[in-house]
């Protein structure tokens, strides 16, 4: 049976329901048949009753097994008529002492059609059954010579009227908690998606920093040589950075380390397992992480000790691999001639990782927010694995890296970090445990509902009219009255208990125990002949507190409640002499029905939790399957929008400096990396929240121009207004291009209006024209060039 | 030959020693620095009160001078501010309590000069930062710029360089200081009243920047006796044209 998002609930419940009524239908025949053949006395024949019970077992089992598999439709028309022709026939299949009460053969038979035909059928067809069923059994008593009053047809039509409200009350909390499902896994599977979306861009972001932009950024800085064959081979291996992310499937967020050789870890893994769910990376070792690092940095690297074989989860792995890889690129570009020990350790489940170096060192406060190696690389990537990266440096006091990863408490077991592709799309918060106790709570509060008023309903009409009527018939009938008041008050009491969730074991029986003191003196002061009457009211009463007191206990303890309950009624039985034959088989029919329902009801509370939840987790996992296709599919998109431009520029690039046929020393080599450097930079902007990103963004345009050391004057006037990202980097790009081609000083200009955005650059010196201008949504530009500075301008109108 | 004398109002004695290089960058020595201190007190006696402008920082003691602006300028004295606090809100503010000048910090080395000779003469000297702020001003009651006006403001912002502003606008320089000058004083003209405002306006009409009949009520019933101020030279040789 599929279940979808939104029938879970409601489809769980029908499942439940029918096959209790399986199971009821089953029992009644068999409890009816036996009856039938204990009690048999004329005008019962025996051959008759034979057929009749032959073909009503027959057809209840066929019924069960239908029901069990739930085809769209219920023939519920068929068992209604076969229970009619019996109801009909009872004058010729039911002894004549036993006609008239609610515990013939026949009336136990009616009893449980009326019952579940509303939990197989509509709320109208159950209400139908539970006048037409009634409504054959009077015709029957009238066809029948010499039976009484047709009193119990009316119990017939009450027990159809209640089980139909109680069913129709819990289908409302079904599809209330379809309503419920629906709505959180919708937001939970944007909430999924966004998530990914971001952690997967943060990810490739912090990979294309460690990479292809500080590449560039130190091309652009000049100073290296064309000869260089560690640039030759770091080009190359950022080709391939680009070329992995740019992949339809591309690598597992967590993928593989930008590590300085080709030995990586992630190597060993190519492209990473689809859908960016898995493991990747061969080592799952923290030396196999680590080492090739330490082989590939380019610089020489003190370990103070082997570093350790621990396992560790590959995520965990690659950010320490990836975090010590950043810190070694940044020794290598701001440290300057220094000494660099590394000291990995294991510990308790905790993963240490230091280096060291005794070179320049620096101020971290003075590090700008556009800055991203420290925060992204080391920080950010840390915290994903819910580690930690501290950064102690004093300008010429050396330089301290700590990476801490403090394990996942199993020290093996794969975990992934909570925010991420990877993050299991069917894990918390859309759980099946969660989805399931959603519904749980909703049937539950129902089902506690339905079964308070109906212990509610019953004692007040039934059994007061029972009391009152029969007063002349009891043995004594004050304690009656008494019974009638205490068992009032112990249901008052179990029903708050119940509403207000307290199920305490010894609470509990404690009332249960008083229910069946008050039961007994009830019971007792009935004279036998009468107690399967109306009479007898005390003793059917009991049955149906314990269900209200033992609704949420173990359905033992009911079993072993209505036993002291029945047995108390046998003893009655005992005790006035009215234990033959045909009173045994009425105690049997009187005590099977109502035991039957009212155990189904205690197993349907339980089960429907537990239903709930398994179904709960067949929905869980189907939106998990649709939450990472579209993960998949919004990836592969973003993917293609990202890196079709870092692809196009970059590339060509790096394959020439790759190659050797680009000059790192050449002018026009080192603007062009400029360039695409700062085109990373404000790419990597755009993932910061900030109040004014596009300030933020053109801070990143010009720290490439920064670190060359030209002397950049940002000043702004007016209030920005809310600018789309297109519109952002239409406005940057001319900027980003002059800038590039900065000397010595730059000066940028923002001023905005409502309506109006002006980003506007002065740069000194005549560097390269910044070829086609980019113009974009809205923006138009304008390019001054004089022969000393150049003046640009990118503006936008709404 | 010193022709302009400035008092200064500093609370960085390392200020008084820039601003006293940045002066004696004019060429012909035009403006003598008299007295400098890190109280207002320094402007209001001695040879400071006599000075034809006082030069403020706006942030004394780890304060805004905000109504020691006011004070200067309904005393009739041209005060022009210098501050680091260049949130628009502060500039406009100052403009408003009658500064003839807002100098930013980073642009009184290169500016300085033309600002304090402009002053002088109760001339206006839009600075470039200022002027971006007059561009991109959305308040409900601002001064009605004309649109060239305000593209000259913008450009002079961004490029620093009437000649540059006169070549992307393609009209003469002179054309780019007069839309400068005339947005400059639609601001004085719109306002509260105060004596160096009066001046500034006085000078603007002779000068042929703005019209009698366009001189609001407000600031011509605020008119009082112009303070004693040195004869202005020629324009051109002493006045904003030259350096501005």
């Amino acid at each position: 049976m599929p279940a979808t998002g939104s029938r879970v609930a409601r489809n769980a419940f029908a499942r439940l329901m029918a096959r209790c009524a399986a199971g009821l239908r089953v029992g009644s025949a068999v409890a009816a048949g036996t009856a039938a053949f204990a009690g048999l006395d004329p005008p019962a024949s025996a051959a008759l009753v034979a057929v009749a019970v032959a073909g009503a077992a027959t057809w209840s089992v066929g019924y069960a097994v239908v029901l069990w598999r739930r085809p769209v439709r219920v023939p519920v028309g068929l068992d209604v008529a076969l229970t009619a022709a019996l109801c009909l026939g009872q004058g010729r299949l039911v002894a004549a002492g036993v006609l008239a009460g609610s515990t013939s053969w026949v009336f136990l038979f009616a009893s449980t059609t009326v019952i579940i035909s509303p939990l197989v059928a509509r709320s109208v067809v159950g209400a139908a059954v539970a006048v037409a069923v009634p409504a054959a059994y009077v015709v029957g008593l009238e066809l029948a010579p010499g039976a009484g009053a047709p009193g119990s047809a009316v119990l017939l039509v009450v027990q159809g009227v209640l089980v139909t409200a109680l069913v129709t009350v819990l289908r409302r909390a079904a599809a209330a908690a379809d309503l419920a499902v629906v709505q959180r896994e919708a937001t939970e599977r944007q909430a999924a998606v966004q998530a990914a979306r971001r952690a997967e861009e943060r990810e490739s972001y912090r990979t294309l920093h460690d990479s292809v932009s500080a590449t560039l950024t130190v091309v652009a800085a000049g100073g290296i040589s064309r000869r260089s064959m560690d640039l030759r081979r770091q080009a190359r291996r950022d080709v391939e950075v680009i070329e992995r992310l740019n992949a339809p499937d591309g690598p597992a967020p967590d993928g593989s380390p930008p590590v300085p050789d080709g030995a990586a870890p992630g190597a060993a893994a190519p492209g990473g397992p689809a859908g960016g769910v898995g493991v990747a990376g061969g080592g799952s070792e923290l030396a196999g992480w680590l080492y090739p690092v330490v082989a590939g940095a380019a610089v020489a690297v003190t370990l103070e000790a082997p570093i350790p074989a621990v396992p560790v989860p590959p995520a965990a792995g690659a950010a320490l691999a990836g975090a010590l890889s950043e810190a070694l690129t940044n020794v290598v570009r701001h440290a300057g001639p220094a000494r660099v020990r590394l000291a990995a350790t294991a510990a308790d489940g905790t993963v240490t990782v230091e280096l060291t170096d005794d070179g320049r060192g620096f101020d971290p406060a003075a590090v700008p927010a556009s800055c991203r190696g420290v925060r992204e690389s080391l920080v950010g990537r840390m915290r994903a694995v819910d580690g930690s990266a501290t950064v102690n440096s004093r300008p010429g006091d050396g330089t301290g890296v700590l990476l801490r990863w403090p394990g996942d408490g199993t020290g093996v077991l794969l975990r992934w970090p909570a925010a991420g592709p990877t993050a299991d799309p069917d894990g918390a918060p859309g759980s099946p445990a969660g989805l399931g106790d959603v519904i749980a709570a909703r049937y539950r509060r129902g089902m506690d509902l339905v079964v308070i008023l109906l212990v509610g309903s019953w004692h007040a009409s039934n059994d007061l009219v029972a009391v009152v009527s029969r007063w002349p018939d009891y043995r004594w009938a004050p304690a009656e009255a008494a019974a009638w008041l205490a068992l009032a008050a112990i249901g008052v009491a179990g029903g708050v208990r119940l509403w207000r969730r307290r199920t305490g074991r010894a609470g509990t029986w404690a009332l249960a125990a008083a229910a069946l003191g008050a039961g007994a003196v009830g019971t007792a002061g009935v004279p036998g002949p009468a107690l399967f009457t109306a009479a007898g009211w005390a003793w059917g009463a009991v049955g149906w507190f314990g269900v209200l007191l033992l609704l949420r206990r173990p359905p033992r303890e009911l079993v072993g409640f209505l036993a002291i309950n029945s047995a108390v009624a046998v003893a009655v039985l005992a005790h006035d002499g009215e234990l033959d034959r045909i009173g045994l088989a009425r105690a049997a029919t009187a005590v099977y029905g109502p035991a039957a329902l009212q155990l189904t009801l205690l197993l349907a509370a339980r089960a429907v939790a537990a239903t709930a939840r398994s179904a709960a987790a067949l929905a869980a996992a189907e939106a998990g399957v649709r939450r990472r296709r579209q993960i998949a599919d919004r990836l592969h998109a973003d993917r293609r929008r990202r890196y079709g431009m870092v692809r196009r520029s970059v590339t060509p690039l790096l394959t020439g400096l790759a190659e050797g046929t680009l000059d790192p020393a050449d002018r026009g080599v080192r603007h062009a990396c400029a360039v695409e450097a700062s085109r990373l930079r404000r790419l990597f902007a755009e993932t910061d929240d900030v109040a004014e990103p596009l300030l933020h963004e053109l801070r990143a345009c010009s720290y490439i121009a920064d670190q060359r050391g030209v002397v950049v004057d940002l000043q702004t006037t007016g209030r920005l207004p809310r600018l789309d990202r297109d519109a952002r980097r239409a406005l940057t790009e001319l900027p980003l291009l002059a800038l590039a081609g900065a000397e010595r000083h730059a000066r940028i200009t923002v001023l905005a209006r409502s309506d109006e955005v002006a980003v506007s650059v002065l740069v000194d010196g005549s560097g390269p024209p910044p070829g086609p201008a980019a113009e974009g949504p809205g923006v138009a530009v304008t390019v001054m060039d004089g022969t000393d500075r150049q003046w640009v301008e990118a503006r936008w109108r709404r | 030959m010193a022709t302009v004398t400035v008092v200064l109002v500093d609370d960085h004695p390392v200020v008084h020693e820039g601003m006293r290089v940045w002066l004696e960058q004019d060429p012909e020595h035009r403006i003598e620095l008299v007295a400098a201190g890190a109280d207002v007190q320094v402007a209001w006696t001695g040879p400071g009160r006599d000075a034809d402008v006082v030069l403020l920082d706006l942030s004394l003691h780890g304060e805004m001078a905000l109504a020691e602006v006011s004070r200067f300028a309904d005393a009739g004295r041209r005060v022009v501010v210098y501050s680091e606090h260049t949130a628009d809100s502060t500039v406009l503010d100052v403009m408003e309590r009658g500064a003839l000048a807002f100098l930013a910090k980073q642009e009184a080395r290169a500016h300085c000069v033309a600002t304090i000779l402009a002053a002088a003469t109760d001339r206006p000297y839009v600075p470039p930062l200022a002027a971006g702020t007059m561009a991109s001003d959305e308040r409900p009651d601002r001064p009605a710029l004309s649109e060239q006006e305000r593209t000259a403001l913008l450009l002079w912002f961004q490029s620093m360089s009437k000649a540059a502003v006169a070549a992307r606008m393609g009209i003469a320089e002179t054309t780019v200081r007069q839309y400068i000058q005339r947005a400059r004083i639609k601001y004085a003209n719109a306002g509260r009243p105060a004596a160096t405002r009066t001046q500034l306006l006085a000078r603007a009409i002779q000068d042929g920047l703005i019209r009698v009949d366009e001189v609001t009520e407000y600031a011509s019933r605020a008119s009082r006796p112009a303070r004693e101020v040195p004869a202005p030279a020629p324009s051109g040789v002493v006045g904003p044209g030259r350096y501005g």
